[in-house]
């Protein structure tokens, strides 16, 4: 009838706007219900190190002594042989210990990654620590995150680059990473222009509990980059996912 | 010209920096062997230091400081000779006997005036144990010819009332601050500004030192870095965000509800 036609078809603004809003949310929930196991592929390289049990607890083998004698009284109760080594050591180097002179010098901060042949190329973040002390990682999974408190690339040690493999809203860019290969070439680009070029060594998935971290945020050793995100199964107890994906790269040769 | 009071006096760390020392904060590596530092804040005069009768640190000049020397454990004898002077006929300006240095122990011995202006020698212990991820260590020292003072990081007093030879010791987020320092309790810039690149994981000690009364006081720096602790993990599945599955229940819910919403208006139409 055309008296309940135009009703049956006519939507108000209103409930076409909430169906569109429902669509949607359901669509995003359905992203983050189905996904399961990411894509994986095998790791290579050598493997992860032990995880170490930290740096020895300082102190614990030292009586804690906090400072020096008096002197006057040190010499009367020394302990035999304890007293006056020899000092026969090379003059030190003496430095100017100025404000001015003490200032750091950084090497430039790291502005974007590339890996042409996986298709990522990704703006970088200089990113810290949450307040529960974990790495912080770019909300956007567009973005990824660089460790600023640790060696830049170009320095010794490990840079460590971290992002989303996935956002509420869909892949990130780091999900990428799970075509890496060795070999797979990878550059950064820095805030001065200058480009670092790698290429791909390692890859490895470790449970995100025995996630190495003192293998990746060494400082000092052989200039490499560690490239994190996240795989394996979804978690729903824990709300994210099982294991961590790190690829590590080396300066192209 | 160089005759300056000889005084043995090695300062005992006491007050505020005895609690942070109290924590086993020495020893990064055992084996009998300290680090030790020394630094020169003494104006107006280049000196040679003797450690134990052997001349360890020539033509030392105020306001610079020794790369780290590693001593065995022991007690050691340090005389400070005005540039030049030769220890078998001439006093020395500053001495100190019996200086007890623990093995594993990390010190910085600084040739400094006292409050009244008498130079001196103390010994600092410098705290060098391990600091959560981002964090920074400041350890201030007053080391100068002056009063009690404060000192202040961006305009607001981070310590106050230090007095001659104490320190205190901060931990703090690593950062850029902007430093002075001024007489204890009042706004009398009495040095700086200046900028201190307070950098993770690192113990940026910061010497007050110089004279008021020759208006020659100045900051000297000494960092000791490698106290960084590493983050907890890689939290990199934005599914990962702690509050994920919350979200997600709600939005489910918020989906569901919006439908219903949308279907029950519906039917309301068809009834109508």
């Amino acid at each position: 009838m055309p008296r309940t036609q135009p009703r049956r078809g006519r939507l108000s603004p209103a409930a076409a706007a909430a169906l569109l809003l429902s669509l949607a949310v359901v669509l995003g929930a359905l992203w983050g219900l189905q996904r399961g196991p990411l894509p994986a592929a095998a790791d290579f390289g050598p493997p992860a190190p032990a995880p170490s049990t930290g740096p020895a607890a300082p102190g614990a083998a030292v009586d804690p002594v906090p400072t020096a004698a008096p002197p006057g009284g040190g010499g009367d109760d020394a302990p035999a042989g304890r007293d006056a080594p020899r000092v026969v050591v090379p003059a030190p180097d003496v430095r100017d210990a100025s404000v001015e002179a003490t200032a750091a010098q950084r090497p430039p901060a790291p502005t974007r990654l590339l890996a042409p042949t996986l298709g990522l190329d990704v703006p970088l973040d200089a990113v810290g620590v949450t307040g529960d002390g974990l790495m912080e990682i770019p909300e956007d999974a567009d973005r990824a995150g660089w460790y600023r408190h640790g060696p830049a690339p170009g320095e010794d040690g490990s840079a460590v680059i971290a992002g989303h493999v996935d956002d509420l809203e869909g892949p990130g860019a780091f999900l990428a990473l799970n075509g890496a290969e060795k070999g797979t070439p990878v550059t950064i680009v820095r805030e001065d222009g200058s480009r670092l070029d790698y290429v791909v060594t390692a890859r490895r998935t470790t449970d995100k509990k025995e996630l190495p971290v003192d293998d990746l945020f060494d400082r000092e050793g052989e200039q490499r980059l560690q490239l994190i995100t996240c795989t394996g199964e979804w978690s729903e107890r824990a709300g994210s996912y099982t294991d961590n994906l790190v690829i590590t790269a080396t300066p192209a040769p | 010209m160089r005759k300056i009071t000889a005084t043995t006096t090695a300062a005992l760390l006491a007050g505020a920096g005895t609690a942070a020392l109290a924590t086993p904060a020495m020893a990064m590596e055992d084996g009998g062997e300290a680090t030790v530092s020394v630094l020169h804040a003494v104006p107006g005069l280049t000196v040679d230091v003797y450690v134990n009768g052997e001349e360890t640190v020539p033509d030392f000049e105020p306001g610079t400081l020794t790369d780290p020397l590693m001593l065995p454990e022991g007690t050691y004898d340090v005389a400070v000779y005005a540039d030049g002077d030769d220890p078998e006929s001439a006093e020395p300006a500053i001495s100190a006997e019996g200086l007890e240095v623990p093995g594993g122990a990390n010190l910085t011995l600084a040739a400094h005036l006292a409050e009244d202006g008498t130079p001196m020698l103390s010994a600092f212990v410098n705290d060098t144990s391990t600091l959560d991820a981002g964090q920074s260590r400041l350890t201030v020292r007053h080391a100068a010819a002056a009063p009690a003072v404060d000192v202040r990081a961006g305009g607001s007093p981070v310590i106050e009332g230090l007095t001659n030879p104490n320190e205190e010791v901060l931990d703090l987020d690593a950062g850029t601050v902007s430093a002075d320092v001024v007489l204890a309790g009042t706004e009398d810039v009495v040095i700086g500004p200046a900028d201190l690149d307070l950098a993770e994981g690192t113990n940026t000690i910061v010497y007050a030192w110089g004279s008021a009364e020759e208006g020659t006081l100045d900051l000297a720096v000494q960092t000791i870095d490698g106290l960084h602790g590493d983050p907890g993990g890689v939290p990199s599945g934005q599914g990962g965000i702690a509050t994920s599955t919350g979200v997600l229940t709600v939005l489910l819910m918020a989906g569901a509800a919006g439908a219903v919403l949308a279907g029950s208006r519906l039917v309301r139409r068809e009834v109508a």
